[in-house]
């Protein structure tokens, strides 16, 4: 698997190189920055929305029953489909496409984080959650001693999801066009979608494995830790 | 006076059942917990004891009647009732020490008086030392220890106790109870009065001030006893053995079935929605083979030959009904005879066995009776699971519907009356000929 491994990037390496130079690969990996910091701008705000709402769904057993089914559903809805309407938006109020394209990439992925949020907190076993009432356990103390940590290893294994789908959907999301309308934002994704149109491949090719770079050094420094971690101190039972 | 920390008058509680209607669980339960008493609760599974502690704990508000609370109606958590989990309820990503100061963090003390009382509990409940380890490194012991430091820290007014020593193995569990009733004895638990619900009959007698037994489906109290023992009791001590007897005895007693529409009431007669006992057949024959045997001969004491069985209250009231319902032995005034059938079956071959079996089980559970009747009106002799149990459920909750299809499965299966695929969930008339 290793030596299969090292002649894939060997070819890569030997068709890349017949037509590029490093200031390509310079130009790819600030791409890559640039969608980079995209993606962790909207997981964050993701989570920030989709975490509370879904424990506050996941500790509602009614709701949850209802939740779940449609959140799953729009995790698999085609996001591509909205983007017109997005960019006639952008258009019509003269937004900023570096910023406002963003959201598209995260509309289909950011659902993994609420449904496996929900799956996290109908997980807490009963006793546990009757203990916290008991001693009456409130507010914010509730939400940082008792459900934020009980989900944590299931909004983890959600977030890598998310973030991962995150980076191809930036191929479509930061390239739009509605009609005439063409909007661009600076990034990986972007750069990829042109070099596909333009049917550079050699380009094509380096784009891809920078991206490809750039998902796995983030899991293998980041998520990795971070999933062993909250498995280890928070997995129940 | 001696004012009552606890006042429950007429409570009754409802759980909603699969198709709208209402099952219910309590009814008519009356308890007064004065100061300086440990209560307890004694019934067997599905006597809704469990539904009461956490009534009281305030975890489920009352479908009617009233729990009063040093003058106030429980309907929400209050302050000063605390509770001790089976499962032990720890937080797993928190220290002990993190445990324990939960409860006094949702206080909202300050930092310096919840760290020294906190450490003062641990101090307290022998868990010197533990502070910094997480409960997964602990044992159970240790683990239901950070329970009741975590219960007792808040200085609550009750402690209910939700069968705590029934998750650890027996010597554990004599050392934990035997610690707890010294610190209550001398007075150095910072409560006035105790609430426990335990399905051990011998762990009643050895804690309680006082032992309400409950009857079954629905849970309501069928009586009082007083426990008059002076603390440290013993175990051995005959009038403690004589209060063990007086409680199988009232346990085992024929009480009237409770009215139900379309059944007629009266004796234990077994109808179609009647809930089966869980209890494999293997286990039965056993049953009837040790009572057979010497020294028994056919009649034994029931507190006895639990014990010799290892049969805790939960473990041997099954054995006993489904014995009693197949009318292989009779229960009377705490004693277990063998009968007619249950000679037969003990003098039997293996396949003579299977023959009693499915007679006494044909003739007495109307419901084994009812599948296979249905099975043999049935051109294929096949019948959906899902048929018999939509019908249990009309008059039971699905739980109990679950395990009392299991039951009559299991003992079907060893009958040979009818089969069960789990895998189609059908049941059939197997003719393996």
């Amino acid at each position: 698997m290793g030596a299969f491994g090292a002649v894939a990037v060997w070819q890569i390496v030997v068709f890349v190189t017949q037509d590029i130079t490093l200031s390509d690969v310079a130009t790819t990996l600030l791409l890559g920055l640039a969608t980079l910091s995209r993606i962790v701008v909207l997981i964050a705000l993701a989570s920030i929305v989709w975490v509370p709402i879904g424990i506050w769904v996941g500790t509602r057993p009614h709701f949850a029953n209802v939740v779940q089914p449609i959140a799953q559903f729009l995790a698999a809805f085609p996001a591509n489909v909205l983007f017109p309407i997005a960019v006639s938006l952008i258009v019509a109020f003269k937004l900023n496409p570096d910023i406002w394209l963003s959201p598209l990439m995260i509309l289909g992925t950011q659902w993994y984080i609420l449904f496996n949020v929900v799956a996290g907190a109908i997980a807490i076993p009963t006793e546990l959650r009757a203990a916290g009432t008991n001693f009456r356990v409130r507010g914010w103390l509730w939400w940082r001693r008792i459900a934020i940590p009980a989900v944590l290893p299931y909004y983890v294994t959600g977030a890598i999801t998310a973030s991962g789908g995150s980076w191809n959907a930036s191929i479509v999301a930061e390239v739009a066009s509605w009609g005439d309308e063409h909007l661009q934002a600076k990034g990986l994704g972007a750069y990829i979608a042109q070099q596909t149109d333009a049917g550079d491949f050699h380009r094509i090719v380096l784009g891809i494995a920078v991206m490809s770079f750039f998902v796995v050094l983030i899991n293998r420094t980041f998520w990795r830790p971070l999933y062993l971690y909250a498995e280890r101190k928070f997995r129940l039972g | 006076m001696d004012a009552s920390l606890l006042d429950i008058h007429a409570l009754r509680q409802t759980f909603p059942r699969a198709d709208g209607g209402e099952l219910l669980v309590l009814d008519g339960i009356d308890l007064q917990l004065a100061q300086g008493q440990i209560v307890g609760l004694l019934g067997r599974t599905g006597s809704g004891k469990s539904t009461l502690l956490r009534s009281i704990a305030g975890l489920m508000p009352p479908s009617a009647g009233t729990i009063t609370y040093l003058g106030r109606p429980v309907t929400a958590p209050a302050p000063g009732i605390a509770m001790v989990f089976q499962g032990f309820a720890l937080f797993p990503w928190l220290t002990v020490l993190e445990n324990v100061q939960l409860g006094l963090e949702a206080l909202g003390l300050p930092d310096a008086e919840i760290r020294q009382r906190a450490l003062a509990a641990i101090d307290l409940i022998g868990l010197d030392g533990y502070e910094s380890a997480y409960p997964r490194e602990l044992s159970g012991g240790m683990r239901q220890r950070v329970g009741f430091a975590r219960a007792l820290v808040v200085h609550p007014n009750i402690l209910l106790m939700d069968e705590p020593f029934s998750a650890l193995d027996v010597l554990t569990a004599e050392t934990l109870r035997t610690d707890f009733l010294e610190l209550w004895s001398e007075g150095k638990l910072p409560i006035k009065g105790v609430v426990l619900v335990t399905h051990n009959i011998e762990e009643a007698v050895l804690m309680c001030d006082r032992v309400l037994l409950f009857s079954s489906n629905p849970g309501r109290i069928i009586r009082e006893i007083p426990v008059d023992l002076k603390q440290p009791r013993k175990r051995l001590d005959p009038q403690f053995r004589d209060l063990v007897e007086k409680l199988y005895e009232a346990m085992t007693a024929r009480t009237p079935a409770p009215p139900k529409i379309g059944t007629t009431a009266g004796a234990v007669a077994t109808t179609i929605d009647s809930i089966l006992p869980r209890v494999s057949a293997n286990l039965l024959s056993g049953f009837l083979e040790t009572l057979a045997g010497a020294p028994y001969n056919g009649k034994a004491d029931l507190p006895v030959i639990a014990e010799l069985l290892h049969l805790e209250g939960d473990d041997l009231f099954p054995v006993s009904d489904a014995l009693q319902m197949m009318h292989f032995v009779e229960v009377e005034g705490g004693d277990i005879k063998l009968v007619q059938a249950g000679k037969e079956f003990v003098d039997a071959d293996t396949d003579q066995r299977k023959h009693i079996f499915q007679r006494q089980l044909l003739a007495n559970v109307p419901l084994a009776a009812h599948i296979r009747r249905i099975l043999q009106e049935r051109a294929n002799h096949v019948a959906p699971k899902s048929r018999f149990f939509d019908e249990l459920e009309d008059h039971m909750s699905a739980e109990d519907a679950e395990a009392t299809l299991r039951s009559v499965t299991a003992w079907a299966r060893y009958a040979e009356s009818f089969a069960y695929d789990d895998d189609t969930e059908t049941f059939s008339l197997e003719n393996p000929t």
